[in-house]
């Protein structure tokens, strides 16, 4: 877990390893790399494999730098010749079957149980899998909503209530919309479950406006990026923690800002 | 009031539902929900018992990513798969609401007061993740040490 920089030239070559040459090997960890970032893997998952594939391959040292948009990565061979690579990302969700999936490959990688040359069709059987239908996500999001109205001290006529806004929530992830501006669709995320929690107590189902409200809040609050920041902080992955933090606080105001907008508009309506 | 009984399941169900929205593998799904239950159950009983918003989330933080941890070596799975949906019933949604709400009805003393707990709500899950870390850092070290 935490990084030890000592042990990280212990891996043993692979017998194949003098086959690939420096680029390609770096090649193929940084596609690893850069999949298990998309998917929502922390910075130092991404290093740990990044230097364990590369080690496996005869590296002799390997330097990697992963950021929440960004990887650096460079190595050299024993015979001297070096290669390093840049990868951008865009966007990251949070994916927990394509990173289980990945997470398995590294390790076969470094066990040597699969070659290089694979790699690329087991990350693009990974790309395509589906492993529930977006019916399934949404009902999730409504039983997510309306559980932790709940939770939150609401009745049952909130939870219902809630799960009807968490419904038209969860509907707006379907179209690839957060592709335009991630801030402006978290306002307009937060505004539509805003405007549909007032709207059912004004028609009279649900009771507690607060509880449907937080509700759906849950549904796009960063609060997990907000302990992920932390933990990145106290890690001593300082860059990658701020980066985080400055990224959940954002967040936290946009879903606000929809919220407050929203209310504005309609909250004559319910008093 | 809701009873305490129905909130734990009702954060349970929830927990299920979240690991869903996080595309956990379906035979992973029943551990990942263990760990928002037992996150839940910590959580109410330290509310009761302790009080504050530091010490039942930095507890129930810390139970969780343990727990993850022992899930990830035996079902060989990165921990995040079981850490992330087990965490999701500490999130400050509520804290977070009320700053809002606060703020709009321009009681500011209070807004500062909701604010500042969803920071220290946010520090202690992090807290919680740390620690284990250090555990794990820990023992694996001593047990290198002991093999030798």
């Amino acid at each position: 877990m935490i990084k030890d920089n000592n042990n990280r030239s212990d891996g043993k070559a692979l017998a194949t390893s003098s086959l690939y040459t420096p680029d390609y090997i770096l090649d193929k960890a940084l596609d690893i790399g850069e999949s298990i970032l998309k998917c929502g893997g922390e910075s130092h998952r991404i290093e740990d494999t990044v230097v364990r594939i590369c080690s496996a391959y005869g590296a002799e040292q390997t330097d990697v730098f992963a950021l929440p948009s960004l990887i650096i990565a460079g190595i050299r061979m024993p015979d001297g010749k070096t290669s390093s690579h840049v990868r951008r990302v865009y966007k990251t969700t949070n994916n927990m079957y394509k990173l289980d999936e990945i997470n398995e490959i590294s390790r076969e990688i470094c066990m040597g149980k699969i070659n290089l040359e694979d790699i690329d069709n087991r990350l693009k059987e990974i790309q395509t899998s589906v492993p529930y239908s977006k019916i399934i996500s949404v009902i999730g999001g409504m039983v997510a909503a309306g559980g932790f109205a709940v939770f939150f001290g609401g009745n049952i006529y909130d939870a219902i209530a809630a799960a009807i806004a968490g419904f038209f929530v969860s509907l707006m992830n379907i179209p690839k919309l957060n592709l335009v501006n991630k801030m402006l669709y978290t306002i307009a995320q937060a505004f539509v479950g805003a405007m549909c929690g007032l709207m059912l107590v004004h028609f009279g189902l649900g009771t507690n406006i607060d509880m449907i409200m937080i509700g759906t809040i849950m549904l796009m609050i960063p609060g997990l990026a907000f302990g992920n920041a932390v933990r990145d902080l106290l890690f001593g992955d300082t860059v990658s923690g701020i980066m985080q933090l400055v990224q959940a606080v954002l967040t936290a105001v946009m879903i606000a800002f929809g919220y407050i907008v929203a209310i504005l508009f309609f909250g004559g309506v319910v008093k | 009031m809701t009873p305490v009984i129905v909130k734990i399941i009702a954060g349970t169900i929830a927990t299920l539902a979240f690991a869903i929205l996080f595309k956990v593998k379906a035979k992973l799904l029943p551990y990942a929900t263990f760990g928002g239950f037992v996150a839940c159950v910590i959580y109410f009983i330290l509310t009761d018992t302790v009080g504050g918003a530091f010490m039942p989330n930095v507890v129930a933080a810390f139970i969780v990513a343990l727990l993850s941890e022992v899930f990830a070596r035996v079902k060989k799975a990165p921990s995040t798969v079981f850490l992330f949906p087990g965490c999701i019933a500490l999130v400050p949604g509520g804290t977070l609401y009320y700053t809002m709400n606060s703020l709009l009805s321009k009681n500011y003393n209070e807004a500062f007061h909701f604010f500042l707990t969803t920071l220290t709500v946010g520090i202690a899950i992090g807290g919680g993740i740390i620690a284990v870390s250090l555990v794990i850092y820990l023992t694996t070290k001593m047990y290198n040490r002991l093999k030798k």
